[in-house]
C-alpha cells in the first residue's frame, strides 16, 4: 500500500519535472531571442544593406563603432529587394540602405521621409573569369557559348544590368539583336550581386554584371560598360520609423554623407553621393 | 497496472506532444490563410513560373530517387552484413552530407564537378559540363538527399533475422529470390521511410542546388529556388509557391506512409 502511494508521488513528481524543464526551456528559449533581439544597454542599431555595400559599410561600422562608444553596430545584408519584403512584414530594424531608390520608395510609409539620403552612387561592369572563353569586348558576350551570369531582374543590380544590356543593344557598333544574344547567355540569376561575383570568381561563368566597387580587391579583368548616366545606380539610406533609435541612426546615416564616410566609400570604388543627394543636408546637420 | 489520471487525461509525453505538433502546425497553418487570402493566389498558382518550377522539380526529383534507391538498396544491403572498424568508417563518410550545410556540399561540388573542378578538364573532354545544368540539380540532390534513404534501409535489412534467410536458401531458393521475397519485404517500411525522407530532404533542397546548379527557370530554378526568386518580387507570389511546395509534399509523404504500412504485409508471405 505505501509502496503504491510513493510510486504515485515518483510519477508526479517526475511529471512535474518534465513540465517544469519543458517549461524552462521554452522560456529560456524565448529570453534568448528576445535578448539577443533588443538587448538595450548600449544602443545597437541593426541596419539592412544590400549586399554591394558588404565590405565598406563592415568597414564604415567599425569606424563609427570607434567614434562613439556605447553604440554597436549591426549589418544585415542582402539583395535590397529582399530586404524591402522583410521590412514589408515586419522586421525590426533601425536603418535601411538600398542599392535602388525603388525599393525605399516602395516602402515609404515605413520610413522617415526627411531621412532619405542618397550616400553613394555606383557603375557597373561586366566582371570577367580568369579561365574560360576569352572575352575581349561587349560584343563578346553575344556568342554563343559565352556563360553570363546576372543578378534577378527583381534585385537593383538585376534591373540595371537588364537596362544596359538593352541600352547597349540600341547602340553603333553591336550586333543586331545584341540583348536576346546575351540573354540568351544567361546561366543563372543569381539572388544577389555578390552571388554573381562569386560565380565569376570561382571561374564557372565566364561574365557576369556588377558593380564596379564588387570588383575593386578582387583581382578580376573587367570591361567597362560606357555612356552610364551618373547617378543612375543610386544607394538610398532612409531610417525607419519605428527606430527606438532615431538620434544615432541618423548619426550613421550622417557619417556615410560626411567627408571622412564618403571617404571610405570612395576607397571601396564607389562613386560619391553629392551631386546627387535628393535630402542630403537634413542628413548632413545630423552628423556629430 | 492502475492507470494514473492526468491533467487533460494526457501523460507528459502526450502532453509535450501537443506542445511541440502546435509548434509545427502554426507557421504551416499562417502560411496558408496568409496565402489565401492574398488576392493573387490563384494567379501565381497557375503562372508559368510556378508551374515550370514544380515540374523541374517533380521530375528532377523523382530521377534522383529512382538513383538513390536503385543504388541505395545494394549499398544499404552489403553495409548490413558488414562490421568492424572499416564498415564504420564507411557509415560515418555516408552520413558526412547530413552535417554538411548544403551551400557548402555544392561549393565542394563545384570543386570536384565545375569547370574548374578536380574532374573539370576530364569531363570536359568528354564534353560534359555539369554546372548550370539540370544535371547538376539532380546531382545536388543526391548528394544531400542519399544517405537518409541508406541509413534507413540499411537498419531495415540488419533487423532482418538471418536465419530466415539462411532456411529460404536452404530450401533451394536462390539468393535473388530469397532477397526480394523475404529480405525486401521485412525491410519494406524501413525502405518506403527512408525514401519519404530522403525525398523530402531532394525536393526541399537549395543551398546545393543554387550553389552548384545556379538558378534559371526552366532549367535550374527548382521550387525552393523560385521561391526565394520570388521573394526578391512578390510575396504573394513567394507565398503561393510555398503553399503548392508544402501540399505537393504532404501528398507524396502520405502516400509513402501508407505504402509502408500496407504493402509490407501481402508481400510478406512466403510462397
Amino acid at each position: 500500500m505505501s509502496c503504491r502511494i510513493v510510486t504515485i508521488h515518483t510519477r508526479h513528481i517526475r511529471y512535474l519535472l518534465i513540465m517544469m524543464l519543458a517549461v524552462s526551456a521554452l522560456a529560456v528559449i524565448t529570453a534568448a531571442a528576445c535578448a539577443s533581439d533588443r538587448s538595450e544597454g548600449a544602443a545597437t542599431l541593426r541596419v539592412f544593406a544590400a549586399s554591394s555595400l558588404t565590405d565598406v559599410l563592415t568597414e564604415v561600422s567599425e569606424v563609427f563603432e570607434a567614434e562613439n562608444e556605447g553604440v554597436q553596430i549591426e549589418m544585415h545584408f542582402a539583395g535590397s529587394s529582399r530586404l524591402r519584403a522583410q521590412l514589408d512584414e515586419g522586421a525590426v530594424a533601425d536603418a535601411f540602405i538600398s542599392a535602388d531608390p525603388r525599393h525605399i520608395d516602395a516602402i515609404a510609409h515605413l520610413l522617415v521621409d526627411s531621412s532619405i539620403t542618397t550616400v553613394a552612387t555606383n557603375e557597373m561592369v561586366v566582371a570577367l573569369s580568369d579561365s574560360g572563353r576569352p572575352i575581349q569586348s561587349l560584343e563578346d558576350l553575344a556568342k554563343p557559348g559565352v556563360k553570363i551570369v546576372i543578378a534577378l531582374q527583381d534585385v537593383p543590380a538585376g534591373r540595371y544590368a537588364h537596362a544596359l544590356i538593352a541600352d547597349m543593344a540600341q547602340q553603333q557598333g553591336f550586333p543586331a539583336e545584341f540583348d536576346d544574344a546575351v540573354l540568351g547567355n544567361i546561366v543563372s540569376e543569381e539572388t544577389n550581386v555578390r552571388a554573381v561575383l562569386a560565380k565569376v570568381q570561382l571561374g564557372e561563368a565566364d561574365a557576369g554584371f556588377v558593380y564596379q566597387s564588387d570588383i575593386r580587391d578582387t583581382g578580376l579583368h573587367s570591361l567597362i560598360i560606357p555612356d552610364q548616366n551618373p547617378g543612375d545606380i543610386a544607394y538610398v539610406g532612409a531610417l525607419l520609423r519605428d527606430s527606438s533609435h532615431h538620434d544615432t541612426a541618423q548619426a550613421f546615416l550622417g557619417f556615410l554623407v560626411s567627408e571622412a564616410g564618403q571617404r571610405i566609400l570612395i576607397s571601396h570604388g564607389f562613386l560619391s553621393a553629392e551631386a546627387f543627394s535628393i535630402n542630403a543636408g537634413v542628413a548632413m546637420a545630423a552628423t556629430p | 497496472m492502475n492507470r494514473r489520471t492526468f491533467p487533460l487525461g494526457l501523460p507528459p509525453g502526450g502532453i509535450i506532444t501537443l506542445v511541440y505538433i502546435a509548434f509545427i502546425a502554426l507557421p504551416l497553418i499562417a502560411l496558408f490563410i496568409r496565402a489565401i487570402s492574398s488576392y493573387s493566389l490563384w494567379d501565381s498558382l497557375t503562372s508559368d513560373i510556378t508551374l515550370t518550377a514544380l515540374r523541374l522539380s517533380l521530375i528532377t526529383s523523382l530521377i534522383s530517387m529512382i538513383i538513390v534507391v536503385g543504388a541505395g538498396i545494394p549499398i544499404a544491403r552489403y553495409l548490413s552484413r558488414r562490421s568492424g572498424p572499416f564498415s564504420r568508417v564507411i557509415d560515418v563518410l555516408i552520413d558526412v552530407p547530413l552535417v554538411l550545410p548544403p551551400v557548402v556540399a555544392g561549393l565542394a561540388m563545384l570543386m570536384a564537378f565545375g569547370r574548374m573542378g578536380i574532374l573539370g578538364d576530364a569531363l570536359d573532354t568528354a564534353g560534359i559540363r555539369l554546372p548550370f545544368t539540370t544535371a547538376a540539380v539532380i546531382l545536388a540532390q543526391i548528394f544531400v538527399s542519399a544517405p537518409f534513404f541508406i541509413r534507413a534501409a540499411k537498419l531495415g535489412f540488419q533487423a532482418v533475422p538471418r536465419e530466415l534467410e539462411e532456411i529460404s536458401q536452404t530450401l533451394g531458393i536462390s539468393p535473388w529470390r530469397t532477397f526480394w521475397r523475404i529480405a525486401v519485404p521485412l525491410a519494406w517500411p524501413s525502405i518506403v521511410g527512408g525514401l519519404a525522407l530522403s525525398w523530402a530532404r531532394a525536393i526541399s533542397e537549395f543551398g546545393a542546388t543554387i550553389m552548384f546548379a545556379g538558378n534559371l527557370s526552366g532549367r535550374t530554378q527548382t521550387m525552393p529556388l523560385a521561391i526565394l526568386s520570388a521573394m526578391e518580387s512578390d510575396v504573394g507570389a513567394a507565398l503561393a509557391l510555398a503553399v503548392i511546395l508544402v501540399a505537393a509534399s504532404l501528398i507524396v509523404l502520405f502516400v509513402l506512409a501508407l505504402a509502408a504500412t500496407r504493402a509490407a504485409v501481402p508481400a510478406g508471405r512466403l510462397e
